[in-house]
Formats: C-alpha cells, sequence, structure tokens
C-alpha cells in the first residue's frame, strides 16, 4: 500500500491535538500490560510497587504447585483439541459459503457467527444447565465442545476473507487438469489459504485459552482452566504467583503477536504475487 | 520460426477431437444465459466465440469445461457425451483469463500438476514437462515462481500447462486480453503456430474482435445466449447476417430506411432523414421498412467528374486522426450523419467545414429487415429465429 | 464473468450443491452445543419453577432489577462513547503512521488486544489498588496522606472496560480510513476547502460507518461482561452479568437466571438488529458478505 495519507491532514494544529491524544491513549492502552512483568520478578513477599530486589521466587513458587501446573495442563490440552475441533468445522463451513449464494445464506452465516456476538455469561449458564444433566461438568469433553463452539466464528471468518482473495480459478485450473475435487483441496486451495486457517486457529486458541467465565462454570474445581485458577486468586488473596502466571501469559501473546504479522507477510506476498 | 517439437509419446501430432454442442441451455433463475445453442466444431479447427459481456459466450465455455452444469443439452467431445461428467475427469485443456496459474508452485511444478494428479511415473512427468517447456521455449525457466515471470511468459507457461497432459480439446478464455498490444500480436502468431503444428481443437472465448479476427478459422458471434452468425473471419465481415453483427465486427453506419421502389438492377430507399440512395436489387420486399449498414471505409471522397451508384454532398463535422487512416463525421444536406474512413492523404485532406462530394456503391450498402416494421407493413409474421438468414448484403 | 452471474441468482446452481454439504458438520455442532442450550434456557424461564412469564413480570417492575438494567445500558454506553472519543486519534494515528512507526503503533495497540482479559483486569487491580501504583504516587507526592478508594468503585470498572474495549473500536476504524481513497480530501482541498475543513467535511463522515460499527460491537460486548466488573467494581455496580451468575451460583434460582438471561440475550441481538439495519451486518464481520 502506498497510498499518501498527507492530504487527510486537518492542519497543524488540530494534527498536534488528535496526536497528543493519541500518543497518551497508546501509553494508557499499553502500561497496564507491563505492569505486571517487573512485578512477577519480586523478592517481596508481598504485592507492591516498586518492587523490590529481583527473584525467580514466584516462578518456582507457580511450577512446583500442582494447582497452577495442572490448570495450565488443562488449558493446553482444552485449547488444543478445542481449536482442531474448529479448524476442521470451520474452514469446512467457510469452503462451502465461499462464492456460493443460496436462499438464507445471510440467516446461516449469522447463526454460524453469533457465538462471537452472544454475552459469554447467557452461555456460560446455558451450558452449565444442559451439562449438568449429561454429566459433562468437569469433563474435558464439556470444556472442548464448549470452546470450540467460541472459536468456531473465529475461523469461519478469517477462512472465507481469505478465501475471497483466492481467485476461484484456480481451483478450476486444478480441476480441468485432472484434480479430483479433494486433490484440488489439498494441493491448490489449502495451500493458498493456509496463512488465513493458522491465523483463524490462533484466535480460536486465544478464545479457549482466554475464557474465564464458561470455565467457571463448566470446569470442575479440580479440573479447573488457568484462567479460572487465577480467578479463584485474585477473589481471594491476591497472590504475587498470578503476576508470574500474568507475564507468562503476556508472552504467550508477544510470541502469537509475532506468529500472527509474520503469516499476514507472507500472505500478503502471495497474493501480490498472484495479479503480480 | 522453429520447427515445434512433436510429442514424445507420439511421432505424429495429436489430433484434436470433433466436439459438438446439441440444444444447450442454461437458465440462471429465470434468467436465460446460453439459448439451445448447437454447434459443431471441427478436428483441428480453431473456433472463437465473440460478443459483448453477457451474451453467454463465457458460459457457454464454463459448460463445455464442466463447471457449469446445462440446464438442458449435451455436450459431445470425441463423439461421447460429457454433460455429466465432472471437470476433472474431462481431459480438456483450459487456459485461463489471467492464467490461473498456482502462485505456490514453480513453472515445472504448474505443467507438472496434471501429470502427478494422473499419478504418471516421475521419469515420463519429467519428459512430457520438459517437452511442454520447449514447445513454449522457456526450457530454462522451470524453477521460477509464475510472479517472477512476465506477462506473455506467464501465459506460454499456461499455455504449456494445458497442453502437457494432450488434452484433445483446449478452451482459452480472453487468452491475450493481460498483454499489451505488442505482445498481444507476437502470441497471436505462436498460437497460431502451434495449433496448427499440433493439429489442436481449440475453442476460444473473446470480446476482443481483432484477436478472433486473426486466429479463427470459424467465428461464433453470440448476442443475447444465441449464436447471430457463424462463419469464417471474411464472411463475417463482408456478408454479415444480421445488423447485430455489422455493427459489432468493425464500424459501420446505421440507418433506418423504407423501401421505395425497384429500379432494375437496383432498389430505391429514402432513410428516416430523407436521403435517397440505390441498393442491391431484391434485397427487400417493396414499401418495407428495412435498416442498413454501411462499413466507413467503403465511402470514398469523390474527384470532380467521378461518380458512384450513391453520390451525396456533406459537410465534414469533425475528423479523427487513426494513424494510418482518418475518420470523418460528415452531415449530408438532408441532416443525415456518415462515418467515413480514409487512407490519410498525402497533401492533407479536407478539413472540419469544408464541403465535399462523397459516393459509395449499391453493394456496399447491407440491407436488413426490420422485424418490426415487416410485422405492420406486410401482415407476415416475423421470422421464427431472429438471427438466422435474415436480409443480406 | 457468469461464475459470479451463476453465484447472482437465488437458488443453488447444481455445481453448488454438493460443496453446500461441508456446512452441515458446522451447522449440526452448533445446533447441539450452541443454539440447544440457549433454547432451553429460554423454556427454563417460563417454566422453572412453574409455568408462565412471572420471572419477565417481576425484572419488567421490580425497581431493583430496573436498576440493574439501567445500569449495565448506562455502563455500555459510557464506555462505548469513552472508546469512540480515545479511540479515533489512535485509529486516525495509524492511518497516516508509516514504516517503523506504524509496527510499533500495531503491536502497542494489538499486544493489549491479544492479552488475557484477565491479566489485564488484574493489572488495574494492581494499579488501582489501596497499595497500587496510583495511591503510591499520590502519598509519595504528599497529595494525599491516607490511600484513596480506588478498586472496588465504578470508576475502575470503566476504566478496566474502556482499557479491554479500545482495540475493538481503533481496528475497524483504522481499517476504513486506510480504505478511504486519498484522492477525496485532496480533491476537497483542490475545491477550496481548507486542511481542516476537509478534515471535518469529508474525512469524518466517510469514517463514520466505520466508527458506528465498531461503537456498536463495543456496546454489544460491554453488555455482556461478567469479569472485569466482577473485580474491579463496587457492591453497587451490579451488572446483568453478575446478577445472572449470581442467581445461579448463589441461589440455584435457575428459572429467574434463565429469565435474566434471556432479557440480557433479547437486548443484544435487539442492538445488533439495529446496527444491521443501519450498517449492514457485513460491516461488522468483514469479509464474509
Amino acid at each position: 500500500m502506498s497510498l499518501d495519507r498527507a492530504w487527510d491532514s486537518p492542519g497543524r494544529a488540530a494534527t498536534l491535538v488528535l496526536s497528543g491524544v493519541a500518543a497518551l491513549v497508546v501509553v494508557f492502552l499499553i502500561v497496564p500490560v507491563l505492569v505486571v512483568v517487573p512485578i512477577s520478578f519480586s523478592s517481596s513477599q508481598y504485592l507492591e510497587f516498586p518492587p523490590r530486589g529481583f527473584s525467580l521466587q514466584w516462578y518456582e513458587r507457580f511450577l512446583d504447585s500442582v494447582e497452577w501446573t495442572g490448570a495450565l495442563w488443562v488449558s493446553v490440552q482444552a485449547g488444543i483439541l478445542a481449536t482442531l475441533l474448529a479448524c476442521v468445522l470451520g474452514t469446512a463451513a467457510a469452503l462451502a459459503l465461499a462464492r456460493s449464494r443460496f436462499p438464507g445464506k445471510a440467516l446461516v452465516v449469522g447463526f454460524l457467527v453469533s457465538p462471537m456476538i452472544v454475552p459469554v455469561i447467557v452461555l456460560a449458564i446455558a451450558l452449565y444447565g444442559i451439562y449438568a444433566k449429561l454429566k459433562l461438568v468437569g469433563s474435558l469433553t464439556g470444556l472442548v465442545i464448549a470452546h470450540a463452539a467460541l472459536g468456531l466464528p473465529y475461523v469461519i471468518v478469517t477462512v472465507s476473507a481469505t478465501l475471497q482473495r483466492v481467485d476461484e480459478r484456480l481451483e478450476h485450473a486444478a480441476l480441468s487438469l485432472g484434480a479430483t475435487p479433494w486433490r484440488a483441496f489439498r494441493h491448490v486451495t489449502f495451500p493458498l489459504i493456509r496463512p488465513g486457517v493458522i491465523a483463524g486457529a490462533l484466535l480460536a486458541f486465544i478464545a479457549s485459552w482466554d475464557d474465564v467465565v464458561i470455565a467457571l462454570f463448566i470446569s470442575g474445581t479440580r479440573s479447573g482452566t488457568l484462567p479460572k485458577r487465577m480467578w479463584e486468586g485474585l477473589r481471594s488473596e491476591i497472590d504475587p504467583t498470578i503476576a508470574a502466571v500474568s507475564t507468562l501469559l503476556v508472552a504467550v501473546s508477544l510470541a502469537l503477536l509475532v506468529v500472527l504479522e509474520l503469516l499476514r507477510r507472507r500472505s500478503a506476498r502471495l497474493t501480490g504475487a498472484q495479479d503480480g | 520460426m522453429s520447427p515445434v517439437p512433436t510429442s514424445p509419446s507420439a511421432a505424429a501430432p495429436l489430433r484434436g477431437a470433433v466436439v459438438r454442442l446439441d440444444r444447450l441451455r442454461k437458465e440462471f433463475g429465470g434468467a436465460v444465459a446460453v439459448d439451445d445453442l448447437s454447434l459443431e466444431v471441427g478436428s483441428g479447427e480453431f473456433l472463437t466465440l465473440l460478443g459483448p459481456s453477457g451474451s453467454g459466450k463465457s458460459t457457454t465455455l464454463l459448460m463445455i469445461a464442466g463447471f457449469v452444469v446445462p440446464t438442458r443439452g449435451e455436450v459431445y467431445v470425441g463423439g461421447n457425451a460429457i454433460t455429466r461428467k465432472p471437470p476433472h475427469e474431462r481431459d480438456i485443456g483450459i487456459v485461463f483469463q489471467n492464467y490461473a496459474l498456482f502462485p505456490h508452485l514453480t513453472v515445472y511444478d504448474n505443467v507438472a500438476f496434471p501429470l502427478r494428479m494422473r499419478k504418471q511415473p516421475a521419469a515420463r512427468v519429467a519428459e512430457r514437462v520438459g517437452w511442454a517447456l520447449d514447445l513454449i521455449r522457456l526450457g530454462g525457466l522451470g524453477g521460477r515462481y509464475p510472479h517472477q515471470l512476465s506477462g506473455g511468459q506467464q501465459q506460454r507457461v499456461a499455455l504449456a500447462r494445458a497442453l502437457v497432459f494432450e488434452p484433445s480439446l483446449l478452451l482459452m478464455d480472453e487468452p491475450l486480453g493481460a498483454l499489451d498490444r505488442r505482445l498481444r500480436e507476437t502470441m497471436q502468431g505462436e498460437l497460431k503456430r502451434l495449433q496448427r503444428a499440433l493439429g489442436l481443437t481449440v475453442i476460444c472465448v473473446t470480446h476482443d474482435q481483432e484477436e478472433a479476427l486473426t486466429l479463427s478459422d470459424r467465428i461464433a458471434i453470440m448476442n443475447h445466449g444465441r449464436i447471430e452468425h457463424l462463419g469464417t473471419p471474411e464472411d463475417l465481415y463482408e456478408r454479415p447476417q444480421t445488423p447485430f453483427v455489422a455493427e459489432f465486427l468493425g464500424e459501420s453506419n446505421a440507418l433506418a430506411a423504407k423501401v421505395l421502389r425497384d429500379d432494375g438492377p437496383r432498389t430505391i430507399v429514402r432513410t428516416t432523414q430523407g436521403l435517397e440512395m440505390s441498393v442491391r436489387a431484391g434485397a427487400a420486399k417493396s414499401a418495407s421498412e428495412v435498416r442498413l449498414a454501411i462499413r466507413p471505409e467503403r465511402i470514398d471522397f469523390l474527384e470532380p467528374g467521378e461518380s458512384r451508384d450513391n453520390v451525396v454532398d456533406a459537410v465534414i463535422d469533425e475528423t479523427v486522426y487513426l494513424g494510418d487512416a482518418v475518420r470523418y463525421l460528415l452531415r449530408t444536406a438532408s441532416g443525415e450523419g456518415l462515418t467515413l474512413k480514409a487512407r490519410c492523404p498525402a497533401g492533407g485532406g479536407p478539413g472540419i467545414g469544408d464541403t465535399v462530394r462523397v459516393g459509395w456503391a449499391a453493394d456496399a450498402v447491407m440491407v436488413y429487415a426490420n422485424t418490426h416494421a415487416f410485422v405492420s407493413s406486410s401482415g407476415l409474421p416475423p421470422p421464427a429465429q431472429p438471427g438466422e438468414g435474415r436480409g443480406g448484403g | 464473468m457468469p461464475a459470479s452471474t451463476a453465484t447472482i441468482f437465488l437458488g443453488v446452481a447444481p455445481e453448488h450443491r454438493r460443496r453446500l454439504l461441508l456446512l452441515l458438520p458446522a451447522l449440526i455442532f452448533l445446533a447441539l452445543a450452541f443454539a440447544l442450550p440457549l433454547t432451553l434456557i429460554a423454556i427454563r424461564s417460563v417454566t422453572d419453577p412453574t409455568p408462565g412469564f412471572d420471572h419477565y413480570v417481576t425484572i419488567g417492575t421490580a425497581s431493583v432489577y430496573l436498576r440493574v438494567l439501567a445500569s449495565t445500558f448506562g455502563l455500555a454506553l459510557t464506555v462505548t462513547l469513552a472508546t469512540v472519543m480515545l479511540g479515533y486519534p489512535v485509529a486516525y494515528a495509524l492511518a497516516r503512521s508509516r514504516g517503523a512507526w506504524r509496527s510499533l503503533l500495531v503491536a502497542l495497540v494489538l499486544l493489549p488486544f491479544w492479552t488475557s482479559l484477565l491479566v489485564r483486569t488484574y493489572a488495574w487491580m494492581v494499579i488501582l489498588g489501596r497499595y497500587g501504583i496510583v495511591n503510591q504516587v499520590l502519598m509519595a507526592l504528599g497529595i494525599t496522606e491516607e490511600p484513596l478508594k480506588l478498586l472496588h468503585t465504578s470508576l475502575a470498572t470503566h476504566l478496566g472496560m474502556i482499557h479491554i474495549l479500545l482495540p475493538f473500536l481503533i481496528l475497524p476504524v483504522w481499517s476504513v480510513m486506510t480504505r478511504l481513497d486519498p484522492a477525496l480530501t485532496m480533491a476537497a482541498r483542490s475545491l477550496g476547502a481548507s486542511p481542516l475543513r476537509a478534515f471535518l467535511r469529508v474525512f469524518v463522515p466517510l469514517t463514520l460507518p466505520g466508527v458506528m460499527a465498531g461503537a456498536m460491537l463495543v456496546f454489544i460486548l460491554a453488555l455482556g461482561f461478567y469479569v472485569t466488573p466482577a473485580l474491579l467494581g463496587g457492591p453497587a455496580d451490579l451488572t446483568l452479568s453478575m446478577l445472572i451468575s449470581q442467581q445461579v451460583s448463589e441461589l440455584l434460582a435457575w428459572g429467574f437466571a434463565s429469565a435474566l438471561a434471556v432479557t440480557l440475550l433479547v437486548a443484544t441481538l435487539a442492538v445488533l438488529a439495529l446496527a444491521g439495519r443501519f450498517l449492514g451486518l457485513g460491516r461488522i464481520w468483514e469479509g464474509l458478505d
């Protein structure tokens, strides 16, 4: 993109005001995210700021506690399984939706993305109600199903957006050259939408990884997720172990962000190559 | 021109299949995109479907390829009905608009793709890809990616990929549309050479008449899902069967007129503006309303004393310089607007505002029955198949 | 061309029919894991403990519940307005930035966006706590002797929610801004508009669809917020989500909780329908038209 936005300038004075506000807001956005980092390395027994000394005691405590590592393991398992489920279902749905028109399509799309907008507390108690009857409360299966439902819209939206940028004629070309529909997907369509599928997978993983509310209701006390364990910690005593966990979570977010950016660049290169 | 390398699998060139479309019809919702179209393409023939957008030419191509399922009708290739076959079992090579080269595969892998889909052994794949790349003279570029190639090179790779599995039929969708003028001319020659040498049957879709005229053995002009006129390029240009064809292919002066009387070997007609002219006798029924078409290059400036079947004085309203010719927009005394196209005169021709004498032969006027007037003036029903064999110049 | 003509018309083209089967797994999955539980909740709201609409009558008449409804909407509205005011300049800065500056800005907006909501809420507890950063600074500067009560207040809820929801406004607005044809403001300038007037009369109005889309998204999300108000707010700042949770986990009042959940769901869908009416849903779900 080499659009020149310089002519959008509202003049020097107004630009100064806008930039000033923008700078303050960006500081407001980033400071709370960074604030937890120094606290997690504190050598003090209490939560204080500025932290005193340097130690890894809170990380040690995190790793030594079965409660915390168990919760981490539950979160990782649920996240990965839910992401896989959401990716398979979501990619298939996106392939069906792309370039097809049928009566009621808007309704179908609306339904498929609705888990994104239904208040999570509503879904949480609804699932809790039905899981109680099915004896799924506290089970990994129940958690995976719920989280896959949360992540599915992200996969559908991201993959659909990527598919729109892939020329339909490439699929037609593959078919005309003798590829079966499956092989056309496997060898042509999928390699081209892979960045979109991975991006959707990351978003679906985050949806699961970040979920507090559903886990609060449907994961049991001993099979709770990391966010659930954190929530319990925050409600009772504010233990600096949470700062260590938070720092680890920020690091994970940062890593995912970098992966996404790399994917975006690769995808831009590929689509750029298509019309080049 | 270097000789075309023959296929390693056969000493003789490929033989293209005969293609037959039998009353092919496609409706989308209630709209008819292709209307009972029948057509036969001979083995080794280059046939172009030419028409404006929305004329049904691309839908026809997609039905032959198998990407659009016809509402009814059949497609025969080499005598076999393939209408119900999925696209990947049809063995039809296609050069897509913008080529549809797989951006994530190298040139080599793009060309090898159809062979690998047919599970051919690696040695055979290498041999065939080598043959195809030599065919298009890109032997050294197998390792490149499509975006590293120029437009012309991409075009050739698309061609190689469509030919490498020896299809009996090649379809092309606006094959040269994305190339600049110079390259287009080169590729036209190349394409024609390959098609002749390999004996390919080709069906091509385009809206570019120059491309159609230079490449095709025959052209089908399509409009509203039907074929208006099917014939050789010369046929189409010199003897267009309908006013639509006359106006679509090349330029023409379109005039509405009424037949006055027969006058020996001529018929006299008068345009709505009141310009009288003689046309070939027997072209139209007496007193009927007709439509006339005259090619601008068939109207000449007349020297003093020179004469034609039709002569008229006119004023030059506008001149358009075209490089190899000049287009003059004229206005006759009766107020009729005429376009005249002439070679650039050496000493500078007439200019805007000049009064000139122009003329044209009776044979230069193409006469078409006007369907609506036809009914009102003679009481006869209109022809059952509009677009077939009416009028004639 | 005809390939797209084929898709414009209603009715499924035969060549697309088989492809549509790929929709089934996702539809069946969501029907069971999502639609069914929500339907059961709706049924429960009018059957538990006795059949009838008593719960809805209670919600619509008892002033205590009306107050919760009003404060939930009020909170969502304030947060939405604040994100618009604060987010627009950031989106503009993003749209104007180049090279390394842009990468930095994008990272500074996206990192919070990607960070766990719970972590960000926790950070605000650290900042606003009794011995948190703000109070330490204020006391060090001698502005106050005693630590102020900042945490568990309505202010804390607002700050936390604005912080968490800002990226949801910034990103769609930024996207609309970058897609805006720069020739439009250039045209306005060439027609005699001052920079400020060109900005206010051309640039801002043309970016409003993005602002509306972002604001609707923020509003809808804010309506259903639970974690942040529960951890940062005071006892008086009860939101609908917190009320629902309380009814289920503390009072086991399933019928009433279900009725509250349906109320929240209907309110959300109503806002969304309103948004769809004015914007077209496609604006919110970019890429899916």
